[in-house]
């Protein structure tokens, strides 16, 4: 009885955690493949080979926002201790990144290109910017209604 | 209650570890699998076991089966390449995989109960290959044994899986190979046949993967989901004869044990990281045998002919599990493709241990109404000041 106990406590301590957990980045991925798919009207076909491509790249842009937090880091935590020479490195380093975000932009566009029509290609860049302003529409509202905002 | 203790600990670790500075950097996840970590419970309800020796009817007694499961299993490498018109996305995964089950066939007649251990660690390899094609190899020498007796009862077996699974489209995919098995009470090269029709992310799917299970899985949210099967189940386990139930000089015999479990699981999902399971049913077509090898040598029998076999009546079954995975991964969201390699990572059972973790990995499809659930923390990276214009 006492080990069932311990058991049902475990799990209820489990599930509370999990329900407190940031399921942030995981739940926007999900939100943003329903948007995009219904506004480029993806068929399953094209669906199959977008998602892949598009994630891969997903992927690049993530690993270049999260060198440029590191950036601001580095910045925000030895602001007084970094010499001239490290703030040029740093600055530099901004715009070697940035040029590499518009780098990884080509190539998937190349790569799209060669499984959706032009007509798509050029709308996708319109669906993301739909859908971030279709969040922070929704973020307003809630935040005006008292019912979002942080946690 | 150690495992417990050091659960605890890493899950506590982790939950520190995710409220640290978000401006840090993190190392970009190298896999698409995450690693999980499984455990569950089975039991039986006790009955009569009817065998075809009297005798040994009233020295086994009344039959139930009790059976606990621990498995994990880790990404050790990961490649990922685009085809060479860039268009299709090639990977390939290789895990290491543990399992240790311990399953206790428990006789009312017997002073004391058997516990028959299998514990293996084995290589897994999938490839997903183009648009369509998925390969699935996997081999796991286990050793068994009955903890009674370990000295005499310890034996090396292997299991094994060769799979290609083909997605026709989403909602569609089809699956063939051949697995070294346990699942009849015997060793056997099985032939596996299944099919799969609807998305695994969707509302409902039909999933039928011979000759292991048929299940329909109906998935309302995120977070609550519930499935319908029909499962076998079974093994082959050595069996210490302390309690001579063989009437010869052996001292391991062998137990096979076979039946069909027909249930309704329910599946809670909190959060990214565990799932719990909860099922019961009715556990049908139950065989037991008993064989001893020494005798059906010396008699030119085949070696798995048993000396005892019994058919316990139908019963009622309880089946619990949870599932914690860990880490991050790669995105997949919306790759099918990578959706039938979770789905045969999280349902392939080497050995036939009862294995069953869910595809807790694969997150249900959003809707564009669920938009309203986001905040604003999970979108702060996304937003750049021109949006705001």
């Amino acid at each position: 009885m006492k080990k069932i106990l311990l058991l049902i406590l475990f799990l209820a301590g489990i599930a509370a955690v999990e329900l407190s957990a940031q399921v942030g980045p995981e739940r926007v991925q999900a939100l943003r493949v329903a948007f995009i798919t219904k506004s480029l009207e993806l068929t399953p076909e094209e669906a199959q080979v977008f998602w892949p491509i598009y994630n891969n790249y997903q992927d690049k842009r993530d690993s270049c926002r999260k060198a440029l937090n590191e950036n601001k880091r580095v910045l925000k935590e030895h602001k007084e201790s970094l010499s001239d020479a490290d703030y040029l490195r740093i600055a530099n380093e901004e715009i070697k990144i940035r040029q590499r975000e518009v780098q990884i932009a080509q190539e998937q566009q190349t790569a799209l290109l060669k499984v959706l029509s032009p007509k798509k290609v050029a709308l996708l860049y319109v669906a993301e910017e739909e859908f971030k302003k279709e969040l922070i529409r929704i973020l307003t509202e809630d935040n005006n209604t008292g019912k979002g905002g942080k946690k | 209650m150690r495992l417990l203790l050091l659960i605890l600990m890493l899950l506590g670790s982790q939950v520190l570890s995710a409220s640290k500075d978000s401006t840090k950097v993190d190392k970009m996840p190298k896999h698409f699998i995450r690693p999980a970590f499984s455990w569950s419970l089975y039991a039986t309800g006790e009955r009569a076991a009817i065998g075809n020796r009297p005798v040994l009817n009233n020295r086994l007694g009344d039959y139930r089966y009790l059976q606990s499961v621990w498995s994990f299993y880790t990404p050790l490498y990961t490649k990922a390449t685009f085809s060479a018109d860039s268009t299709s996305l090639n990977t390939f995964h290789l895990l290491a995989t543990f399992n240790s089950v311990i399953d206790r066939p428990e006789f009312s007649g017997l002073s004391e109960q058997h516990r028959l251990y299998k514990t293996g660690v084995g290589l897994r390899a999938i490839a997903g290959l183009g648009k369509n094609l998925v390969l699935f190899a996997d081999a796991t020498p286990m050793i068994f044994g009955d903890a009674t007796d370990r000295a005499n009862t310890r034996v090396l077996r292997w299991g094994a899986t060769l799979a290609a699974n083909f997605l026709v489209n989403p909602g569609l995919s089809f699956r063939f190979g051949v697995t070294r098995s346990f699942l009849f009470g015997n060793k056997n090269f099985l032939p596996m046949i299944g099919m799969r029709i609807g998305k695994l992310d969707g509302l409902v799917y039909l999933n039928i993967q011979l000759p292991r299970t048929v299940s329909l899985h109906i998935q309302p949210t995120e977070k609550f989901a519930f499935s319908i099967y029909s499962r076998t189940q079974g093994g082959l386990y050595n069996f210490s004869n302390k309690d001579s139930i063989y009437l010869g000089n052996d001292d391991v015999i062998q137990f096979g044990q076979t039946g069909i479990a027909n249930g309704i699981r329910f599946d809670f999902r909190p959060g990214p990281n565990f799932n719990f399971f909860a099922s019961g049913g009715f556990a049908v077509r139950n065989r037991i045998w008993f064989y001893s090898y020494t005798y059906n040598r010396a008699n030119d029998l085949r070696p798995l002919a048993p000396f005892y076999e019994a058919k316990p009546q139908g019963t009622i079954f309880v089946h619990i599990g949870l599932t914690w995975r860990f880490g991050k991964s790669k995105n997949a969201q919306g790759n099918y493709l990578m959706y039938e390699i979770y789905d045969m990572n999280n349902s392939s059972d080497p050995g036939d241990n009862n294995t069953m973790p869910g595809n807790g990995d694969i997150r249900r499809a959003a809707k564009a109404k669920e938009m309203h659930k986001v905040k604003l923390e999970d979108v702060g990276d996304l937003i750049k000041e021109a949006d705001l214009y």
